[in-house]
């Protein structure tokens, strides 16, 4: 139980670190909007045809503990590109494609994403040259972005700690009240 | 089967924030449009209580959202929505922004440390 004990805590010294760092990445936008004017950087700037570059993909991973607690997997987050979903989407149709002896147009798609990939960038919403302190912000918010993944893994893994931890207690709380039914009943023999 | 079908096609992140939050985001390339159906919300003084509520249940219900990251000061305001809230996928991250900082104090994993340990 102390080892569990000592994981949970780590798991929470873990977390509360990841949320420090998230916090000091979070201010760049508002820097940037000072030096460029608010009309130059808002909603209005949005691209209305915005397609998600960073995206997420969920997993389940096998929870390493001993005991039957009632979640044997643990969701796993990880961030990833359109390039690599679509990839691996295409690598399924591709395979497909070839087994029935058509040819793949890979270069077709190859050249639009290399094209789309200057296009993609959210930083051009604001204009040709932007000011380093939004390069800066995007960066930023991309590690606080990864932060944020982690900390969602860790709080898996923690609420999962937290069942694993319960279940010891119970057990151990049993094993105690039967060891004392049978000091009890050897004391009146 | 049913399980892996659940979350296999979730694969967006979907933001409620103020405007700094969700242009943030926005630029480190979680941004959707389809459409009609956008992954974001941006709230502001004006924007109507009902407004976050019906975009909030909105993003719950679609099959496409991972995951839903919403400014805690934001949070608060549909408290009791996000209290209530109950299914695996998406799954809720109430984060800080500039002007409201991270408060360890409403963290619910937090408070499960303390509820732990306080028996």
């Amino acid at each position: 139980m102390d080892q569990i004990l000592l994981e949970y805590l780590s798991l929470i010294s873990a977390l509360q670190e990841q949320w420090k760092q998230i916090s000091t990445n979070l201010g760049g936008v508002t820097h940037a909007k000072y030096t460029m004017g608010p009309h130059r950087l808002n909603q209005n700037q949005y691209d209305g045809r915005m397609q998600a570059t960073t995206r997420v993909l969920i997993s389940q991973k096998k929870d390493t503990n001993m005991l039957n607690t009632p979640n044997e997997f643990i969701c796993q987050y990880t961030l990833t590109s359109l390039e690599e979903i679509s990839d691996n989407n295409e690598d399924n149709d591709s395979s497909s494609l070839r087994r029935r002896g058509i040819k793949n147009p890979e270069n077709d798609s190859t050249k639009k994403r290399s094209q789309g990939r200057i296009i993609d960038d959210p930083l051009r919403w604001f204009g040709i040259l932007v000011p380093s302190s939004l390069r800066e912000s995007q960066r930023h918010f991309k590690q606080s972005l990864s932060g944020m993944i982690n900390i969602i893994n860790l709080r898996n893994e923690i609420i999962n700690k937290e069942a694993e931890y319960q279940m010891l207690k119970k057990e151990k709380e049993k094993f105690m009240e039967e060891n004392r039914m049978k000091h009890a009943n050897s004391a009146e023999n | 089967m049913n399980a892996i079908s659940t979350y296999k096609d979730r694969n967006f992140i979907a933001v409620i924030g103020d405007e700094d939050s969700v242009t943030g985001l926005l630029l480190a390339g979680v941004g959707h449009v389809d459409g009609a159906n956008k992954n974001f919300l941006v709230v502001d003084s004006k924007t109507p209580l009902s407004k976050i509520e019906e975009t909030f249940i909105e993003f719950t219900k679609r099959k496409d959202i991972a995951i839903i990251l919403i400014n805690q000061h934001i949070a608060e305001y549909i408290r009791q929505l996000v209290d209530d809230y109950d299914q695996a996928f998406p799954t809720i991250l109430e984060i800080p922004s500039k002007d409201h900082p991270y408060d360890p104090e409403k963290d619910s994993v937090l408070k499960r440390v303390q509820h732990l340990f306080g028996e």
